[in-house]
Order: structure tokens, then C-alpha cells, then sequence
């Protein structure tokens, strides 16, 4: 056989292997939407294509179809997480490392129970972190060539062996659609399925970006680099209690470091939650570190 | 001798307020008028005291030119106080329901060039309104939400307020920071620490 042949097949035998775990969700009016099996019980679809809250159906490869309910729900990541009442899927494999610019993906979708659909092309940007249509904060996101026929959010980005590598949406940017890689909507998916919700720290401070006097960087260049004053602190709350002022310069958090407030709500991942994080501060123009145990944002 | 004059709409409420100051010998009412236009009695009182509604009419472009006179006004709870620190002016803040130590007390004070008003209406919202700009604190309370992406409905839901008036606030926030999506808006409010992180 010619190699564009073994090349065909290769797509061909992706697309049959990743079918697999690529399930139909029918949980809005109009047509149904896709989903990718997370676990043997667990669905993991976008949040804008779940509009009821029951009577909301499952369907295989096989044709099965199973009765689900909502485990938990993101919309700030456009993540959903829906519960069968029985462990009937084969989870998903997923690619040992992530999308890289330029690697050749497909896109797959099972709107309609005539079998599951396919599209392809190559991974055009990594882009992120960025505010989106919605108002929340992606960390990290893909943009490829592939089309996003209707139905298809919710389903899987997968490479050549079928291995998936995000979730595809079309519901952060109006008229196109993204995708959302593995290292962001699993995690985000796993919390989902144990908590129902995703927790986001709370530190309880108003801030407003600032720059921050030259200094001199590693390579001996001046640099300028830009803070976070802090304008208002929540009385009581856990940066207050933690003893930071008004007038402080936020620099970094948990080892990050912030120059905008996204930064912030990047940097108070759900594992912060109730813990000691450290913060780093400019106070009277020296450096500092304080702990913070992070609250909950409510 | 401390000066008072009065812009009250009522007769009745005009003769309370007298019988209210009658307490103090200190304090003589020097003047009553329909509306705070330049007299006799204007130039000469030290303090003036007036209903909110009379206090907004005031402030109606085209009308008298600003004064440095102490203003106490009752019954201005929905008042927003930036408008009167804004004034450079002593100025009182009172409710309707005053007793007459309190009136005494607070036109001792305005005229002392200090600012007065019962705790209650003094903390809620944060004085200046610094930390949320031009937002009301429930249009602040809103743009946080947004900024953790939720929809209208989940956010009508989480407040106990119908979807329609979530919607009502969303286009305020619009008009007031000048955008035209949520994404601007979250951005805007996060820029100028609006949003409680």
C-alpha cells in the first residue's frame, strides 16, 4: 500500500479508536451535542450545550442510550460534568503530552446517532490566559484549523492514535470555537464530578496595577516590572487577617508572579483553598513574604 | 447663637422641626423659604436644613451657586453621599424619625464644620465610594460575578433576584464603564479594582 494509503487509515483508525469514548448528549432543545467518557460513570461535555436540568440522555457508539444527571457544573470554563447511573463507558485515552503548535488533530462529534463525525487539521496557536465572552478566566486554550460542524462541543481534540488531547467549545467565543486542553478541563472535570462546582480562592483585596520602579534584572538589564497596589481589603477577610495593608504592592502569589489582576485568579487555583499560600509583597519598597490562608471565593 | 434656616415642603413638618430646635436656646430658626434662592435669610444662616427632596431640586443645573454653608437634609436614606462630599461642605444626614437631642446635637456640629449622620447611613457602602467607582455596591456585587463567567440566570439564582433585573443591572454597568460586553466589563472592573479578588 502507498504511503497516503497507510496515512488515510492511520486518520481512519484514530477517529474509530477515539469514537469510542465519544458520546452523544442530548441535554437542550434543537440538536444534540457531544460528550467525552471521563470515567466508566462520568461524561464530560461544555456547559452551554446543557440547558435542562433533567430528563437528560447519554447515547454510545453502540446506540445505548443511559439517563444521566448533572454531577457538577463550570460556566466560567464552559465545563460540565454529567453522572450515568451505571459504569457503562470506556474513558477516553489521553495523550501523554500536550498539543503542540502545528501537530496534526482531529475533531470529533457525535450530534446524530448515524455514528460519530470527524474534521481535521493542524494545532494553529497555544494561546492564554484570556478573558472570555462569558467573563471568566481560561488559563490556557488551543485554537486549531479543524470545523466545528454543529453538535460538536463537548467533544474530544484528538491526535493521530487517537489520544485526546482537549475538549472543543464553541461557547467562550461568539462565531468560533476553541478548544480546551487536557491539563485544564480535567482537572476542572474531576472537581466537577467530586464537588459538583469548581473552588476558586478569595484573598478579600481590591487591587490596581502599578509599575514598579527600574531594577536591575538577572541578565543585568533594567527592567520594569508591574504590581498589584492594593486599594481595599475586605475587613475580616483572609489577606486583612493575614495582616497586608492598603498600600502594599502585591508581586506574587503561590510562587507566581502577578502583573495583572487575571494573574490573581490564575494563581487561586481550587488546591489553594484553605491553605497557607505565600504572598509576596513591596512594602516601603522592600520585598516581603506573607501567608495567607486562602478563603473560598463565594 | 447658632442660625438655622428651613426648606421644608410641609407646614406641619416646618412646625415639628421648629418644636424639635426649641430644645436648644442655642439654636434660633432664622428663616423658612420654599426653595434654598439667594436671601436674606440664605446669606446670614450658618446652617441650613432641608429635605432630600428639596436638597435635589437644589441641585438642578441652573440653580443656586454652590455654598459652603452647613447642610443638614432628613430623610435621605437612598441619597448618594458622594454627592455631598463632593460639596465641600459640613453636611448632616438624618432620618425623618429624629429626636430633638439629635437634631440639636447634629446642628451644633454642622455648624462646627463637621460631618454627621447615624452610623447605619454613614457605613453602608464604603463613604466616598471608593474601591467601585461610579457602581452601585450591588452593581459591584454583579461584575464580580461576571468575572467568575456566570450567566444571568445562575447569577439571578445565587442572589435571590429575577433574571430581568440581573439584566437591568449587566446594561447599567455597560452604560457607567462605557462598554459593550462582559468581557470589557470584567476587564474594566478588574483594572480599576472594582472586583473583590
Amino acid at each position: 500500500m502507498g504511503m497516503l494509503t497507510d496515512f488515510s487509515n492511520g486518520l481512519a483508525s484514530a477517529v474509530e479508536k477515539a469514537g469510542a469514548g465519544t458520546v452523544l448528549v442530548d441535554a437542550r432543545k434543537r440538536y444534540p451535542a457531544s460528550g467525552i467518557a471521563l470515567a466508566a460513570d462520568l461524561v464530560l461535555t461544555a456547559d452551554h450545550v446543557v440547558t435542562r436540568d433533567s430528563n437528560l440522555t447519554v447515547r454510545t457508539a453502540g446506540g445505548k442510550a443511559f439517563a444521566a444527571t448533572i454531577a457538577g457544573r463550570d460556566p466560567g470554563s464552559d465545563l460540565a460534568v454529567l453522572r450515568l447511573g451505571e459504569k457503562a463507558l470506556a474513558p477516553a485515552a489521553v495523550a501523554g503530552s500536550p498539543a503542540a503548535v502545528g501537530q496534526l488533530v482531529l475533531a470529533l462529534g457525535r450530534p446524530s446517532d448515524e455514528g460519530v463525525q470527524a474534521s481535521w487539521g493542524i494545532v494553529t496557536a497555544l494561546s492564554g490566559p484570556a478573558r472570555t465572552s462569558r467573563g471568566g478566566l481560561l488559563e490556557k486554550y488551543l485554537h486549531t484549523e479543524t470545523t466545528p460542524y454543529p453538535g460538536f462541543s463537548g467533544g474530544p481534540l484528538v491526535d493521530t492514535e487517537g489520544a485526546v488531547l482537549g475538549l472543543n467549545t464553541s461557547g467562550l467565543t461568539p462565531g468560533s470555537a476553541l478548544t480546551i486542553p487536557v491539563d485544564v478541563a480535567w482537572p476542572i472535570g474531576q472537581a466537577l464530578a467530586r464537588d459538583g462546582s469548581v473552588k476558586r480562592g478569595y484573598l478579600g483585596v481590591r487591587t490596581q496595577p502599578v509599575e514598579l520602579p527600574e531594577s536591575t534584572g538577572a541578565s543585568g538589564a533594567a527592567v520594569r516590572d508591574r504590581g498589584l497596589l492594593v486599594v481595599w481589603l475586605e475587613q475580616g477577610g483572609p489577606a486583612a487577617s493575614a495582616g497586608l495593608l492598603v498600600g502594599d504592592i502585591l508581586t506574587g502569589i503561590g510562587g507566581r508572579r502577578v502583573s495583572d489582576p487575571d494573574d490573581i485568579f490564575a494563581a487561586l487555583t481550587s488546591a489553594t483553598v484553605g491553605k497557607p499560600t505565600e504572598v509576596e509583597i513591596l512594602r516601603g519598597g522592600k520585598g516581603q513574604t506573607v501567608r495567607v490562608v486562602v478563603a473560598e471565593r463565594k | 447663637m447658632i442660625r438655622v434656616r428651613l426648606t421644608l415642603q410641609y407646614p406641619a413638618l416646618e412646625a415639628g422641626v421648629r418644636a424639635l430646635l426649641a430644645a436648644d436656646p442655642a439654636i434660633t430658626v432664622i428663616g423658612v423659604a420654599a426653595d434654598m434662592q439667594d436671601t436674606e435669610s440664605a446669606k446670614a444662616a450658618d446652617v441650613h436644613i432641608l429635605t432630600s427632596a428639596a436638597f435635589m431640586r437644589e441641585r438642578d443645573p441652573g440653580g443656586v451657586e454652590e455654598t459652603a454653608t452647613g447642610t443638614i437634609i432628613l430623610g435621605a436614606e437612598n441619597l448618594d453621599l458622594r454627592q455631598l462630599w463632593a460639596r465641600h461642605m459640613p453636611w448632616g444626614l438624618l432620618p425623618m424619625e429624629v429626636s430633638s437631642q439629635e437634631l440639636c446635637a447634629a446642628v451644633r456640629a454642622v455648624a462646627a464644620g463637621l460631618v454627621v449622620g447615624p452610623r447605619a447611613l454613614l457605613a453602608s457602602g464604603d463613604q466616598s465610594g471608593l474601591g467601585r467607582g461610579p457602581l452601585t455596591e450591588r452593581e459591584v456585587e454583579i461584575l464580580g460575578r461576571l468575572s467568575t463567567g456566570l450567566a444571568n440566570k445562575q447569577i439571578a439564582a445565587l442572589l435571590g433576584i429575577s433574571e430581568h433585573t440581573v439584566k437591568f443591572h449587566v446594561s447599567s454597568i455597560y452604560t457607567k464603564l462605557s462598554v459593550g460586553n462582559r468581557t470589557e466589563a470584567v476587564r474594566e472592573g478588574l483594572r480599576n479594582g472594582w472586583i473583590t479578588l
